[in-house]
């Protein structure tokens, strides 16, 4: 069971709802992903072009811990204006603080994302904000209370897997509050690789929504991270320099 | 009177709710969340709630995202 403040989930797949080509596809994706997280942002309405499909329209939020994010935000006040919109909707369970530092590689910027956290939290929200793979800016976040940390695998969108994997075991070693390794992922070893890497929880959406086919990638994520958590608690046998035979070297006068 | 309603202007006879600009902008106010002068509103005020002169509003919703 996975805790995050008050809130209790099974699933540790955490499911962007962006870039879905198709509404019923989207929706068959959440479905198959079994997740019980969906993540989502807030935007000026189109007034223009009202026939522009409602991403959310066939989705029962009722069933799900909205998750909305700051995206879009590049400042601290950016930030708590649009944690704020999402609680008057009555959409915010939690929010991820998420302030983009770098268009170009879109990563965050951990100053602003820690005052930011600050704010949010003197203001009672569940705070999970989103950091690059920094053991020391996950440390200080855990201290004045984050309720989770989403370090990046690597930058949004590019599907590059886990980059820095030693950071990230890191964070994962040095934190008592759950990591949800979010961004960067691409397959489905990428997702079973951070949970191997005893990540708490996974929070993806390209891999899934630009997939060939995202019913199925939705199903496959589900169950790499499934496999990831039982390979960790297994505990995974150490990696040697040297061969060593698994066939036993006695018995073999017969040869 | 003018209003400035997501960036644009707009213009009107006389002073109006935000429950009928809503409507002449012909949007579904289940998914919208309304910002009047920077301040959000509560949807149970959309009637009660004027719109004056030169007012801002930012009409918001909730899209995909990641």
């Amino acid at each position: 069971m996975l805790e995050i403040g008050d809130l209790k989930f099974n699933s540790r797949l955490f499911l962007g709802t962006g870039k879905f080509s198709d509404e019923k596809i989207q929706a068959a994706a959440i479905e198959a992903s079994g997740t019980e997280v969906l993540t989502f942002a807030v935007r000026r309405m189109n007034l223009f072009d009202k026939d522009l499909p409602n991403p959310l329209a066939n989705i029962d939020l009722r069933k799900y811990t909205t998750f909305p994010n700051t995206a879009g935000a590049k400042t601290v006040e950016e930030t708590v204006r649009i944690a704020e919109i999402a609680r008057h909707a009555g959409v915010c369970d939690m929010i991820k603080v998420e302030i983009i530092g770098d268009d170009k590689t879109l990563l965050p910027d951990p100053i602003a994302t820690y005052e930011a956290c600050q704010i949010l939290l003197d203001k009672g929200y569940t705070v999970c904000p989103y950091i690059s793979n920094d053991v020391v800016l996950a440390k200080r976040l855990e201290r004045i209370g984050v309720h989770a940390i989403m370090p990046l695998a690597s930058p949004i969108g590019t599907g590059r897997g886990i980059n820095n994997p030693l950071n990230l075991r890191y964070i994962v070693e040095q934190s008592s509050i759950p990591v949800i390794v979010d961004a960067g992922i691409g397959s489905p070893k990428d997702a079973c690789y951070a949970m191997e890497l005893g990540a708490d929880a996974v929070l993806l959406n390209t891999a899934v929504s630009n997939a060939k086919d995202p019913v199925k990638m939705a199903e496959a994520m589900k169950l790499s991270i499934d496999a990831g958590v039982l390979g960790y608690d297994a505990g995974r046998i150490p990696v040697r320099y040297s061969a060593q035979a698994s066939s036993p070297a006695e018995g073999l006068e017969f040869l | 009177m003018q209003c400035t309603v997501n960036g644009e202007l707009h213009y009107f006879e006389k002073d109006i709710t935000i429950a009928t600009l809503l409507d002449h902008l012909d949007v579904d106010d289940n998914r919208i969340v309304v910002e009047h002068n920077g301040e959000l509103i509560k949807k149970s005020v959309f009637k009660q709630q004027a719109v004056k002169n030169n007012d801002r509003l930012e009409l918001l919703e909730f899209v995909g995202g990641g």
